[in-house]
């Protein structure tokens, strides 16, 4: 086995991940199971994964599909049915849960945005193949291997009003004005925070960016090259339109991330100041353990769920269809 | 001079230049990028009298591990809860996910690839949209506020990414292999036993190794499942610090640095085994 860098294997292995065939082929069957006893073996050997995800996944998610048409503290049984009563509420009369449908979808918009685009611009430097790319891959890889709850802390010293970095960086540049108190302001809190969140969500766009570009034959872009193309034109005409799986990917994958967000917000503000950082997840949080209104937070679980469906089935979908392309 | 060669020198320049400016730019950002780490690092170096009076890119002037000691000290107990939930989550979602996926990939059984679909698909369900349910049957089994109890959710959860990759690893080995198994009398469990496993263990430590960063880094569930100090894992543990050394940055970040060091390690320890089992899967296939 020849030897490769460690982010060499994570690209690998975010390659293997990410656009990988789901589907398995038909003939790596080994056996046409044919007598009955074979075919108890292979189903009990699935039983125990089956088992899990269907107690885990499966039905939680159609419980709470179900709690969501009652009024239910959490602990007792089920049994004051109010019909939609709870998703018109939220709709027609919550304005807490319009708040935070509007910073889940902010927080979305931010997402699909800022770690995409630096982590595309990354991967178009990168394939360049210049000296030096597994050290600058690894760099803007590097923060994934940290929790989120580390990530959460880093920043929150980052964004120290006295003795954070970036108050101390705009002082000693003589931008002293431009200073804030970015986790206590409504306006920056959230940009804030989806900055300290991009600042990990780089290094995954990249990676799939840069194994997206990597499978483009070289011969298109010397054609394009000869044509007299420039550099511009060939990124623009000839590469974005050829990482359109890629960006399936990138896209379908982050939508699903930014609507499941949680622990950064909760951690750094806990949706504050006020409910300027409250997001779907907190929101249906702070409902089931500090209000005990379970009903209501499982109907605000299968509005997340739709929202981060529609992410899903973009991502899945792709999964299916694609061919390997490491 | 001729012209000729005075295009070309005019165009080797500006690739020199091109070349140069993107190494400018590829340099910039990966300062920007390390400047987060840097600041914890330096600060979590720093006696409590310098965290405000020397900006947090500066070297501290008198560095000490008096922090790590105190930090260490406050969360070991979180630490080894993490250890206790990660490892057996860990081993039991491959293990179990390996036989699930060991069938799927090699047994032609009828719906297996609609069980296989709906498997996969669960990963587009948010985890905070199953927590009212997922409390409630938690509690009702007893395993509310207990590690098993995380350690099961974990486990479970595990298996959409478990079986995921193995059933692709799996459908890479070559089929000779495993029909001249079966000729020689292997049965069902006999090949995964002797064949599958044996050929699979880069893959299988690739896997173990993903859900362990995993599970080791989650807050989420912890925080659902085990949110008491007694109980938790030291993502949850480092913000329950929060209160007690409100202000005293320079040893939460050394706590920080203590929750993050084994995930690296693990990483890089673990190389060898990481690309192995991924290379072989991307490759082939």
């Amino acid at each position: 086995m020849e030897k490769k860098g460690y982010f060499q294997a994570m690209q690998d292995w975010h390659t293997v991940l990410h656009s990988a065939v789901c589907r398995i082929k038909r003939d790596t069957y080994i056996w046409h199971l044919s007598s009955s006893t074979s075919i108890l073996v292979g189903y009990l050997l699935m039983l125990p994964t089956v088992a899990l995800v269907a107690l885990f996944w499966w039905y939680p998610l159609l419980e709470v599909l179900y709690a969501s048409f009652f009024n239910w503290d959490g602990l007792s049984p089920l049994q004051h049915f109010v019909g939609l009563a709870n998703y018109r509420t939220l709709l027609f009369e919550d304005p807490y849960f319009w708040n935070a449908v509007k910073n889940t979808l902010i927080w979305s918009a931010m997402y699909v945005t800022i770690p995409v685009v630096i982590g595309l611009v990354a991967a178009l430097m990168l394939n360049a193949r210049i000296g030096g790319e597994n050290i600058f891959k690894g760099i803007l890889y590097l923060p994934s291997a940290i929790s989120f709850a580390v990530v959460a802390f880093i920043w929150g010293w980052m964004y120290h009003p006295a003795g954070g970095l970036i108050n101390q960086m705009l002082r000693a540049l003589n931008l002293g004005v431009l200073a804030q108190p970015w986790l206590a302001s409504n306006t920056f809190v959230l940009p804030a925070i989806n900055i300290a969140s991009s600042w990990v969500h780089v290094g995954f766009a990249l990676v799939v960016f840069l194994a997206g570009l990597r499978s483009i034959p070289d011969e298109l872009i010397e054609a394009a090259t000869i044509d007299g193309a420039s550099q511009w034109q060939t990124i623009r005409h000839i590469l974005i339109p050829l990482l359109r799986p890629a960006f399936t990917v990138v896209l379908g994958w982050t939508l699903m991330l930014s609507v499941n967000v949680f622990d950064q917000i909760n951690i750094l503000t806990k949706g504050g100041p006020g409910r300027a950082s409250e997001v779907l997840s907190i929101y249906l949080y702070v409902k089931t353990f500090l209000e005990h209104q379970a009903g209501m937070a499982s109907a605000v679980g299968i509005i997340m769920f739709l929202l981060a469906a529609a992410g899903g089935i973009l991502y899945v979908r792709q999964m299916i269809s694609q061919e390997v392309t490491a | 001079m001729n012209i000729a060669s005075d295009s070309s020198l005019w165009r080797r320049l500006k690739q020199r230049l091109a070349r140069a400016l993107l190494y400018i730019a590829l340099i910039v950002i990966s300062v920007i990028w390390l400047l987060p780490l840097i600041s914890v690092i330096f600060t979590s170096l720093k006696p409590e009298g310098e965290i405000y009076a020397t900006t947090a890119w500066m070297l501290p002037r008198a560095p000490t591990l008096a922090n790590f000691v105190d930090a260490w000290q406050t969360v070991i107990g979180n630490f080894i809860n993490t250890v206790l939930i990660t490892v057996p989550s860990s081993l039991f979602s491959v293990a179990i996910g390996s036989l699930g996926a060991y069938a799927i990939a090699r047994l032609r059984l009828p719906a297996s690839q609609l069980i296989y679909l709906l498997i996969v698909a669960s990963i587009t369900i948010p985890f905070a949209s199953i927590i009212p349910s997922l409390v409630r049957l938690l509690d009702n089994i007893g395993l509310i506020n207990t590690i098993p109890g995380i350690i099961l959710v974990h486990t479970a959860h595990g298996q959409v990414i478990v079986v995921f990759l193995l059933a692709r690893f799996f459908a890479t080995i070559h089929e000779d292999i495993l029909d001249a198994a079966r000729v020689d009398g292997c049965s069902i469990l006999g090949i995964y036993w002797r064949i599958v496993l044996p050929l699979s263990g880069a893959a299988l430590a690739a896997t173990f190794i993903l859900q362990f960063t995993w599970i080791w880094n989650d807050y989420f569930k912890a925080l659902v499942i085990v949110p008491q100090k007694t109980n938790a894992p030291i993502t949850v543990g480092m913000t329950l610090l929060a209160g007690q050394y409100a202000g005293k940055w320079h040893i939460r970040s050394a706590a920080a640095i203590i929750a993050t060091l084994p995930t690296v390690a693990i990483f890089l320890g673990f190389q060898r085994f990481f690309i192995r089992g991924v290379t072989v899967g991307a490759v082939k296939g």
